[in-house]
């Protein structure tokens, strides 16, 4: 049970038992964000009907999609006076709205900020789950001409952008969830239902007479820095085939990441997209790079060797390879590939850089092991 | 002259003597500190001795963000910095900053970790 406040007091600073709970509020939306369970669909439908009962809505009819393509083909097909306005705005916004305000008139600016910085997720992976699911809903839209033969009404219907909340919006809601446990809310009920929804299944898109949920992904990989990455297979999966292959946090082809073998020195000088450039040199790895003569050594001193290749559009890759200060247990030394800024001159420079320095004060070094 | 140490991708840099501040690290239960966990190998760059641990991000201004690790205090004569790759490190008294290492990826750079 957390901590709640005081009703007639406002709070001005949190204690070190309340920091620590937003702490433990956070890491469980963190959680809750990376699951990739199936959804517990009677909890989320449940949570549907009390969300739109404290909206004061009717009960709608619940759709469910294995993901976002499957969301993108039901947008596409629904008949829009069928189905209703969007009421997002009813369900999420105004009842999240509401308990911040409420917190406003409880707890000081510094307290909000604390509990809106302490609970904030990492946006890589939000972001690029947002873009993932939207693009992929867009592609499924009809082209423009398509659409416009369908008469204007249609292109003034919100956008599954406008009408849908998930991942991304976890976030914002972790906060909201502490707060409101934090200062009380008069919307206890339009806050159950939110949370029952974002706890219970991967997204919704609300609208007055249907309701669509959709399935977690089944696959969700990230990286140390929170970014979609997956060094074999998709990144992001969902039920319905959608497979998303990324390489910290860069959208790549399947192919690049399936079968890498397939990556060589010349493909990469010549495709035109600079960071798939830089991806694909990661993925079959600097050295392989190296050694199969994609760079060029341009200098070379105490620390290392500096690699670079320069391509037809002024892009530049460089790379210093420097080598481990203990050798191994057969006596060889093991030989590593930093990637640097192209414009450095020398490893020396390269090296300092990899550490936030200079040159010259790279050179106050004394001891490397 | 602030001597700088490295090892692998750890680079320890003497600075003024100061009072710990900010937060204290917690020491593992033989009384050593991990300074830096590899994320791939499970490695860790771990410091022995009668040392203080502390993050004060006040401290680090000059640093570029995310390589930053912590501030050392070496009470006892020396102290030991060991990995399981590399040689160990022999500090002797005084207070040291910690950073990582990075290197440039395709968005940006990145911190390494052996």
């Amino acid at each position: 049970m957390l901590s709640q406040i005081n009703s007639r007091t406002r709070l001005e600073r949190l204690l070190p038992l309340q920091i620590q709970e937003v702490a433990e509020c956070r890491s469980r939306w963190a959680a809750i964000g990376v699951k990739t369970e199936p959804a517990d669909r009677d909890a989320a439908e449940a949570g549907v009907r009390v969300a739109y009962r404290a909206a004061g809505l009717l009960p709608p009819k619940i759709v469910w999609c294995q993901g976002p393509l499957e969301f993108a083909n039901e947008w596409r097909n629904a008949n829009r006076s069928a189905i209703g306005a969007s009421v997002k705005r009813d369900i999420y916004d105004h009842p999240l709205a509401r308990v911040i305000t409420y917190a406003e008139s409880r707890v000081s600016l510094g307290v909000r900020h604390t509990v809106i910085n302490g609970t904030r997720l990492p946006a890589a992976t939000s972001l690029a789950i947002n873009e993932v699911v939207h693009a992929a809903v867009e592609d499924a839209r009809p082209r423009f001409w398509a659409r416009l033969k369908q008469g204007w009404r249609i292109r003034r219907t919100p956008r599954f952008r406008d009408s849908g909340w998930g991942h991304p919006d976890f976030a914002w809601l972790a906060a909201c969830d502490y707060l409101a446990n934090l200062c009380g809310s008069a919307d206890t009920e339009a806050m159950e239902g939110i949370l029952a929804i974002a706890k219970n299944c991967g997204w919704i898109v609300p609208h007055e007479h249907v309701c669509w949920l959709g399935e977690r992904p089944s696959i969700l990989r990230v990286d140390d820095r929170a970014r979609l990455h997956s060094r074999d297979g998709p990144a992001l999966q969902y039920r319905d085939g959608l497979s998303i292959y990324m390489w910290k946090g860069v959208q790549v082809p399947d192919w690049m990441i399936e079968q890498p073998n397939l990556i060589t020195p010349s493909f990469i000088d010549r495709h035109p997209d600079f960071l798939l450039r830089r991806c694909m040199i990661e993925i079959m790895t600097p050295a392989q790079y190296v050694a199969s003569g994609g760079a060029i050594p341009i200098a070379r001193d105490e620390t290392g060797i500096l690699w670079r290749k320069q391509w037809w559009n002024n892009d530049a890759w460089a790379a210093v390879e420097v080598v481990n200060g203990t050798p191994e247990p057969d006596g060889t030394y093991k030989h590593f590939f930093l990637q640097v800024p192209p414009n450095v001159r020398s490893p020396r420079e390269a090296v300092a850089w990899t550490y936030g320095l200079t040159e010259t004060e790279y050179t106050r070094l004394r001891l490397r092991t | 002259m602030r001597d700088l140490y490295a090892q692998g991708d750890l680079l320890i840099e003497r600075v003024d003597d100061l009072q710990p501040s900010g937060n204290l690290a917690p020491a593992t239960p033989d009384g050593s500190f991990v300074l830096a966990e590899g994320e791939l190998t499970g490695h860790h760059h771990s410091i022995f001795g009668q040392v203080t641990m502390f993050r004060d991000d006040s401290l680090a201004r000059d640093i570029p963000g995310g390589l930053y690790i912590g501030h050392i205090t070496i009470d006892g004569p020396a102290a030991r910095v060991q990995h399981q790759e590399h040689a160990p490190l022999s500090l002797p008294k005084g207070t040291y900053r910690v950073r990582r290492q990075r290197e440039l990826e395709p968005k940006d750079a990145r911190v390494v970790a052996d």
